[in-house]
């Protein structure tokens, strides 16, 4: 059996005239955890639908667990646990009746998972989803998709809208799942705190394109970010090697860069600079860097404080 | 164990896991022979990915600071002693980098430095001085 | 449940049920209150013909109601299309979801003309049936509009589905034929072998639909009429369908805001969609009513008239059932928060929402009445003598002189709009509170039907009990009668201990509402009406021809008390 759970090449997707996907590659392996970063309306959700069949492939491929998910919905979505956007689920249903329907259609539905996580998160069976807040919508959407025990489970945006105490809960949740054999976890997420928790790898998706695609670990080692004093005062932002995204004014920069440290800091040298501090880039400092360059390697300055 | 976890000076999380049982160690809150959390409690407890542990962990297998018992839990070794010490001035060297970068920023040289410790040194011991006598006058 | 067809069923039938339950004992208690009321010299074959109505007018509710996509339908989904489309993320064939609920609806649909059908039949008709026909016809109306509207969310390509299934409809090949024995409901065809032509068809139906929900399911267009953006977010409204010029919003004030607001949801594109959409379904069935009168010499003139106003209730029912802004979203009835919190007051509001909707029925009826006299001969055999028919009506109105008319014609119009905000009320307190609604439904109804069995029981035939009849339906009259104006007087309180209306707006409502009275009073007593109405009239009848009179402002009322229920909890 192939070691490959998701495997989209090169898939594209329009929507009249907006570029949803473009040329996209994406392979996901068993076992890894996997975070799909971007700004609302970056292509993630659309990316996800095509794994889930809702989206026909209309230029690329797109295969889970070696299938076409739209040729065979029935034998693809059995091992498919999904969390949607926007937490699509009945309301006129009580929590309780959720339960059984769901648990209906996967031979492998454990209700006495389920009734332990509905006990972990305090929800009440008998409550009608109507009734129910945001968090414990939220809440309910995801037992209900990882009570069958998914081998893979995608989640989009899990806890998007969510206050602190709800969003450690499911965190949580979803970390359970994780430490269970051989499951491979999608999810996208905008909350980098909780992708860096919990992503072995991280892509990186801005107008429908990958723009990073790396595990997290190099990420971590690749990315640096300097706080660096010139002697003098810098009238546009410095030209230095490797940098991805540079900030500042006068005597004062700071930049993410990428790559070996050698070239960087030979660069500053050349300008006559020094490095106050250095360390790695956090995942935000480096998707903001990533979202807001543009194609080519010139990295942009933003001036603050003029 | 008591870990805390932050994302928001870039260092990764399995780094700060091993590097904070590095320091309990060397600090003597962790004792050699003491059995440490197994890895899905610990990550449950952090809210992180069981495999950031599983790599924390092995770096600290690796270097010999804690084993695993097969199928038995892991544990904290019990050749500490000349781990610790090195522990101990890895830890103490990264915080007086610290301090020289910022005297450099603030203009201070390696003497003024010195000398600025050993009088605090001394500010401290009297003061623990003073503490002391009035504790005893208190208690006559 | 064990499994995706068990589950799918269960919740079909779980949503359907109450439904089907209210709309089984409505039936039959409205034909026997009509039963009762009529006069016992009735031909026989009115009263055959009355519970067809009933039935058929009980069977469109249930339809309307259950198959309404709105009642599964998730935040962002076209108003057309497959409902299920939650499923559609769950490991299940697309066949599964397709047949399932469609024989769930098939069978409630044959529960809902069968067991109110044979219940009155054993009760009151005894007319001979004949089962197989009608339960195919259940069963083939059930199908064919089902398959249409599911098939497909684009508009345009809907509305091309159904053109198509019109022409082979009145080219025979969806129905049967039929021939109806008088009297009965037995029904025959000349062959058998149109029963599988329309087999074939609905096969064939049933197919595109399949594919359709397919490509549904896959995100995709069956066919592309470069509507792509049908696929993505809501187009509930007619306007985001269609291509219609659409004026820009006013800012000049907050009222005339809210006006554009309401003219673009309810206004006169919608009446004359709805009212175009009436015409053709009138037309349709019309048909099936030609068969209603075998004989030739009761003019067709009375069978078109009622079923183009059954549709007209219908087409008004569309048109009304937002008038308060209830809409279901995820299955649940409810009125968004940014409809409670419009910056106008409430009475401002109900008045607003209120005038553009009624307008918009009359509009639509206006339509229907056109179109019906314009379209009638290509559709209608003795079309030539309806007009005729009309035209004489019309000519003996004339004769009463014109303050007559002018009176009758005012007081038919508020009548009807009565009516019908009464009726847009009930339906909304019907959605909002559905379980209480019902309960309340069935209780009075389990009355009325314990009524009906317990005379019949004593008199053996209920035509023979006219008399007791009549003193039981009087004293029930008399409930109405002082229903009315106490529900007026502690409503009001309400409305003026919340300040929902001005003493200003009370004495405008006052002089309206003694306006009215003194029209229907001068009509009631006036000079030509005292021989038309029996001169042993009762009591409380005449009590009740006079108390009629408030009913307007009793509508305008209770749709100011509903809105600020709505409005403020």
């Amino acid at each position: 059996m192939s070691e490959l759970v998701v495997e989209v090449n090169n898939l594209s997707r329009s929507f009249g005239k907006t570029k949803a996907l473009d040329c996209v590659d994406f392979q996901a392996s068993r076992g890894k955890v996997y975070g799909l970063v971007g700004a609302n309306g970056a292509g993630k959700t659309t990316l996800i639908k095509h794994m889930l069949g809702l989206m026909r492939a209309k230029s690329g491929t797109v295969r889970i667990f070696g299938e076409d998910p739209v040729q065979n919905p029935q034998g693809v979505l059995k091992h498919i646990g999904y969390l949607s956007e926007d937490r699509d689920i009945p309301d006129w249903m009580s929590i309780d009746e959720l339960m059984r329907y769901t648990g209906a259609y996967h031979s492998s539905w454990d209700q006495g998972y389920a009734d332990e996580l509905l006990e972990t998160f305090t929800l009440d069976p008998n409550k009608k989803i109507s009734s129910l807040s945001r968090g414990m919508r939220a809440q309910v959407a995801l037992i209900s998709a990882i009570s069958h025990r998914p081998d893979l489970l995608i989640l989009d945006e899990p806890s998007s809208g969510l206050d602190a105490v709800v969003r450690k809960d499911i965190l949580n949740a979803v970390v359970r799942t994780i430490s269970e054999e051989g499951r491979t976890v999608i999810f996208s997420s905008h909350l980098l705190d909780e992708v860096e928790r919990l992503s072995d790898h991280v892509t990186m998706i801005h107008n429908g394109r990958v723009t990073l695609d790396s595990s997290l670990e190099l990420i971590n080692n690749s990315y640096h970010y300097s706080s660096i004093r010139f002697e003098n005062t810098q009238t546009t932002a410095p030209e230095l090697t490797d940098a991805v995204i540079v900030s500042g004014d006068g005597r004062f920069w700071s930049v993410i860069h990428h790559g070996s440290v050698e070239p960087f800091h030979d660069s500053i040298e050349n300008l006559r600079g020094e490095i106050v501090e250095s360390r790695n880039a956090t995942l935000e400092e480096v998707f903001v860097s990533r979202a807001s360059r543009r194609n080519g390697s010139h990295p942009i300055a933003t001036e603050v404080g003029k | 164990m008591n870990i805390t976890i932050n994302t928001k000076d870039g260092v990764p999380i399995y780094r700060q896991i091993a590097n904070q049982i590095r320091y309990m160690v060397a600090s003597k809150l962790l004792k050699p022979g003491e059995e440490i959390s197994p890895v899905r409690t610990l990550a449950l407890a952090l809210n992180v990915t069981p495999n950031t542990v599983v790599k924390a962990y092995d770096e600290l297998a690796a270097a010999g600071v804690i084993f695993k018992r097969r199928g038995a839990g892991t544990y904290i070794s019990d050749e500490q002693s000349p781990l610790a010490d090195r522990e101990r001035q890895r830890i103490i060297e990264a915080r007086i980098d610290t301090l020289l970068a910022e005297a450099h920023q603030l203009d201070f040289n390696a003497e003024d430095l010195l000398d600025l410790v050993r009088e605090r040194q001394l500010q401290l011991d009297a003061k623990k001085q003073t503490e002391k006598t009035a504790a005893e006058n208190l208690d006559e | 449940m064990k499994s995706p067809s068990q589950a799918l069923a269960w919740s079909t039938i779980y949503l359907s049920w109450p439904v089907l339950l209210t709309q089984i004992v409505g039936a039959v208690s409205i034909i026997f209150l009509i039963s009762l009321s009529l006069d016992p010299e009735i031909d026989s074959t009115e009263s055959i013909h009355i519970v067809d109505f009933v039935l058929i007018a009980s069977l469109v509710f249930l339809y309307s109601v259950v198959l309404s996509k709105k009642q599964r339908a998730g935040n962002a989904t076209a108003g057309l299309g497959f409902p299920y489309t939650t499923e559609f993320s769950l490991p299940v064939s697309t066949l599964t979801l397709l047949v399932v609920p469609l024989l769930c609806f098939c069978a409630l649909t044959q529960v809902a003309i069968f067991v109110p059908g044979l219940i009155v039949n054993l009760l009151v008709l005894d007319a001979e049936v004949s089962v197989f026909p009608i339960s195919f016809l259940v069963f083939q109306y059930t199908i064919i509009p089902l398959m249409l509207t599911w098939w497909t969310q684009n508009g345009l390509a809907s509305i091309a589905g159904w053109l198509i299934a019109l022409i082979l409809y009145m080219n025979g090949l969806l129905i049967p034929e039929f021939t109806r024995m008088e009297n009965s409901w037995v029904l025959v065809t000349e062959s058998s072998s149109s029963y599988i032509v329309s087999l074939f068809f609905t096969a064939v139906l049933i197919l595109i639909a399949y594919f359709g929900v397919k490509q549904q399911r896959s995100g995709e267009l069956l066919l592309n009429f470069g509507n792509g953006r049908a696929m993505l977010g809501d187009t509930q409204h007619l306007r985001s369908w269609m291509p219609l010029p659409t004026p820009a919003c006013p800012t000049s004030s907050a009222i005339r805001a809210e006006i554009w607001k309401e003219r673009q949801l309810h206004g006169e594109y919608n009446a004359l969609f709805g009212g175009l959409a009436g015409v053709a379904a009138t037309f349709t069935i019309l048909s099936i009513i030609q068969f209603f009168v075998p004989g030739a010499n009761i003019p067709k003139f009375s069978n078109v008239v009622v079923l183009a106003m059954g549709m007209y209730v219908a087409v008004c029912t569309s048109l009304i059932v937002t008038l308060f802004g209830v809409r279901y979203k995820n299955g649940v009835a409810n009125v968004s928060v940014h409809d409670k919190t419009t910056p106008l007051n409430t009475a401002q509001l109900t008045l607003i929402r209120t005038s553009v909707t009624l307008g918009s029925t009359l509009i639509a009826g206006l339509v229907m009445a056109v179109s019906i006299w314009f379209f009638g001969p290509y559709f209608i055999n003795d079309f030539a003598e309806m007009r005729a028919l009309i035209l004489e009506f019309l000519q003996t109105l004339s004769e009463l002189g014109i303050a007559s008319v002018t009176l009758r014609v005012v007081l038919i119009l508020f009548a009807f709009l009565t009516g019908l905000l009464l009726y847009a009320t009930f339906l909304t307190w019907f959605m909002l509170q559905s379980k209480k609604m019902s309960i309340g439904l069935l209780l009075i109804s389990a009355y009325i039907f314990l009524v009906a069995t317990g005379l019949s029981a004593l008199f053996g035939n209920l035509k023979d009990s006219y008399v007791l009849q009549a003193s039981v339906f009087q004293s029930h009259l008399w409930i109405v009668i002082f229903f009315i104006p106490t529900s007026i007087i502690i409503m009001s309180r309400s409305l003026l201990k919340n300040g929902v209306i001005s003493a200003k707006g009370t004495m405008l409502l006052a002089v309206m509402a003694l306006l009215v009275q003194v029209l229907n009073l001068t009509w009631l007593f006036g000079a030509n009406n005292y021989d038309v109405l029996q001169l042993d009239i009762s009591a409380a009848h005449l009590s009740y021809l006079s108390m009629q009179g408030f009913l307007p402002l009793l509508a305008a009322i209770f749709a100011l008390w509903t809105s600020d229920r709505i409005r403020h909890g």
